[in-house]
């Protein structure tokens, strides 16, 4: 596999440092990322945390699969880039992509998605989200495998559940109030 | 032999493997040496050299003797055959000399230690061209599979550099072991059995290795323009008996459409992916499953949890309350019967229940769900929802 994220929600302030990071670094209009707060009752008690949620670069992106004009492709380091330059905005990413990573631009017509700032220069590749987070709550990771997800089906995060087939390049640190078992 | 006699034997295996590379050469003159059948086979116990016709017994038992007994060599009395084990340390292969009699062993010994150095140089050398190949090989397939080639032509022209036509149609089937075993092993049995069945069937069988799944590319049709994708994948899946005998583990295979290789075949590899992970999802195991299809559930995997387990339970829950309240045994049985395809006779054996008691519990489901189960409609909606307990059962601690 290859690169993707780290994310560790009991380190996660939701201050969305992440989000804003990369919608500056994407000309304030188009931020790929976003954190969501969730409240839920879990084993009798209320447990409030964040996720933040972009492109998780999946082993089987849907993306890849399904777009018609062949414009996604994954790099041998584990990086799903999409080819916006011939992209005909038929939205099909949009809708097959559980974690709806894919974004339209209003402004040019066109979908974009998160490329992990492979686009910056420099050495190593630092996308712009981990550089912003105050906590290291997300980091970026290099791993030759990324476990399935099973493990985290229990929460009640939306785009977790459906990640099944899609495999996303994500670990998850969850805090013992979310431990499914009593365990990670 | 005497020592003159072996240090002209030794030379003359390390030119043979050193310039020529050959086995056969090893082989035919361990055969001259020693006036007895000679055969090599690798640490699986595959034959490299010498035919399996001349095997009539369970090389695999043999071999694991051989690599458990401390000595330097084993004897079976049983068999007449003596088993050498090539390499220091690190068990590389394994020479078979048949007819054997006790007392010959002695002289024997001296020549197959004549002949360790040259196959071990042999198979250093076959190892790391294999490697260097081999990590070409699966860097083009992988970036083929995930359309990281920008340029058509490009593709092409790497494909001729393998021997392949990639302007003709392929499929992808993705094969993964059900149970823990080594991935390295795991590929390289499989890799022996599509080589095999690539040559007996005169098609045309790529392979390579992916995150713990085993990828096999080939053609929908042979040379002689017949269909043989069915056949490649039923004959890879018959390997599974083999695999639970050695490796006490199955594999299951999903299977994409066939496209224009140089085109779309990654589009091949993600459906066969899905297909995969859909039934691996419903919790099937040792399985074939064909992305076209997979039906219903195709459906089901896209849609939101509590839509699903909302059906279910519509669907469901009178049932699951009686059962609960009555410890009765009424889902179990609708599952069973569905399974059996409405079958009476196979469900009530698979039950270990009488007939007449199958079709009391058939009625006092048709009663509690107030509906007709000689109707299809019914039966599809029971059937989509008791697949949806295996989806659920991921999301939700209650569904058991």
């Amino acid at each position: 596999m290859g690169y993707g994220f780290l994310f560790n929600i009991d380190a996660c302030i939701g201050c969305q440092a992440c989000a804003a990071a990369c919608a500056k670094k994407n000309d304030f209009f188009l931020g790929f990322r976003r954190v969501q707060k969730y409240e839920l009752k879990y084993r009798g008690k209320n447990v409030v945390f964040y996720y933040s949620n972009s492109c998780n670069h999946c082993e089987n992106p849907e993306c890849l699969r399904r777009c018609p004009e062949r414009l996604y492709f994954k790099r041998r380091d584990g990086i799903v880039i999409h080819k916006m330059g011939e992209c005909r905005a038929c939205l099909t990413c949009l809708k097959a992509c559980p974690y709806q990573a894919p974004k339209f631009n209003h402004q040019i017509g066109k979908v974009s998605k998160c490329n992990l700032c492979v686009d910056e220069t420099g050495d190593p590749l630092q996308p712009k989200c981990v550089k912003a987070c105050p906590t290291f709550a997300l980091q970026l990771v290099h791993e030759d495998y990324y476990q399935p997800m099973a493990q985290y089906y229990h929460l009640p995060i939306d785009t977790i559940g459906k990640s099944h087939i899609t495999q996303p390049s994500i670990k998850i640190i969850i805090p013992p109030e979310l431990q499914k078992n009593g365990e990670n | 032999m005497e020592r003159m006699d072996l240090e002209a034997l030794n030379n003359e295996l390390l030119d043979a493997v050193l310039e020529k590379g050959s086995l056969s050469f090893v082989v035919n003159r361990l055969h001259q040496a020693l006036n007895k059948g000679v055969l090599i086979c690798d640490c699986l116990g595959r034959i490299l050299i010498g035919s399996n016709s001349e095997i009539e017994y369970d090389i695999d038992a043999y071999i694991a003797k051989a690599i458990d007994h401390s000595e330097a060599y084993y004897y079976d009395q049983e068999i007449c055959q003596l088993f050498f084990p090539i390499g220091w340390g690190k068990l590389i292969a394994i020479i078979i000399v048949r007819e054997v009699k006790e007392e010959e062993i002695e002289n024997i010994l001296p020549v197959l230690e004549t002949a360790n150095l040259s196959l071990c140089f042999y198979f250093s050398k076959y190892n790391a061209i294999r490697e260097v190949e081999n990590k070409y090989k699966d860097l083009f397939i992988q970036d083929l599979l995930f359309n990281n080639i920008l340029e058509n032509e490009e593709i092409l022209a790497k494909s001729k550099l393998w021997g392949w036509d990639f302007k003709k149609e392929y499929f992808v089937a993705v094969i993964e072991p059900d149970n823990f075993i080594n991935i390295k092993t795991f590929a390289e049995e499989l890799e022996y059995i599509t080589k095999k069945l690539a040559k007996e069937n005169d098609i045309e069988i790529i392979t390579s290795v992916r995150s713990g799944t085993f990828i096999v590319i080939s053609r929908e049709k042979n040379n002689q323009k017949e269909r043989v994708k069915e056949m490649i994948v039923e004959k890879i899946s018959r390997a599974n008996k083999y695999f639970s005998e050695k490796y006490d583990t199955t594999f299951s295979i999903g299977v994409g459409h066939t496209y224009l290789a140089y085109k779309e075949i990654y589009k091949s590899y993600q459906e066969a992916k899905t297909a995969l992970a859909i039934a691996r999802l419903i919790g099937e195991t040792k399985f074939v499953k064909y992305f076209g299809t997979l039906g219903i559930f195709k459906l089901l995997y896209k849609q939101e949890a509590y839509l699903l387990k909302e059906y279910y339970y519509e669907t469901l829950h009178k049932l699951i309350e009686f059962d609960k309240n009555n410890n009765g045994e009424l889902l179990p049985t609708l599952d069973a019967l569905i399974s059996n395809n409405m079958d009476i006779k196979l469900t009530a054996e698979a039950l270990f229940i009488h007939v007449n008691t199958l079709r009391y519990r058939i009625r006092k489901i048709e009663e509690i769900l107030r509906i007709d189960l000689s109707k299809l409609e019914n039966v599809v909606n029971l059937f989509v929802a008791l697949k949806i307990k295996a989806l659920l059962k991921l999301h939700y601690s209650d569904i058991d």
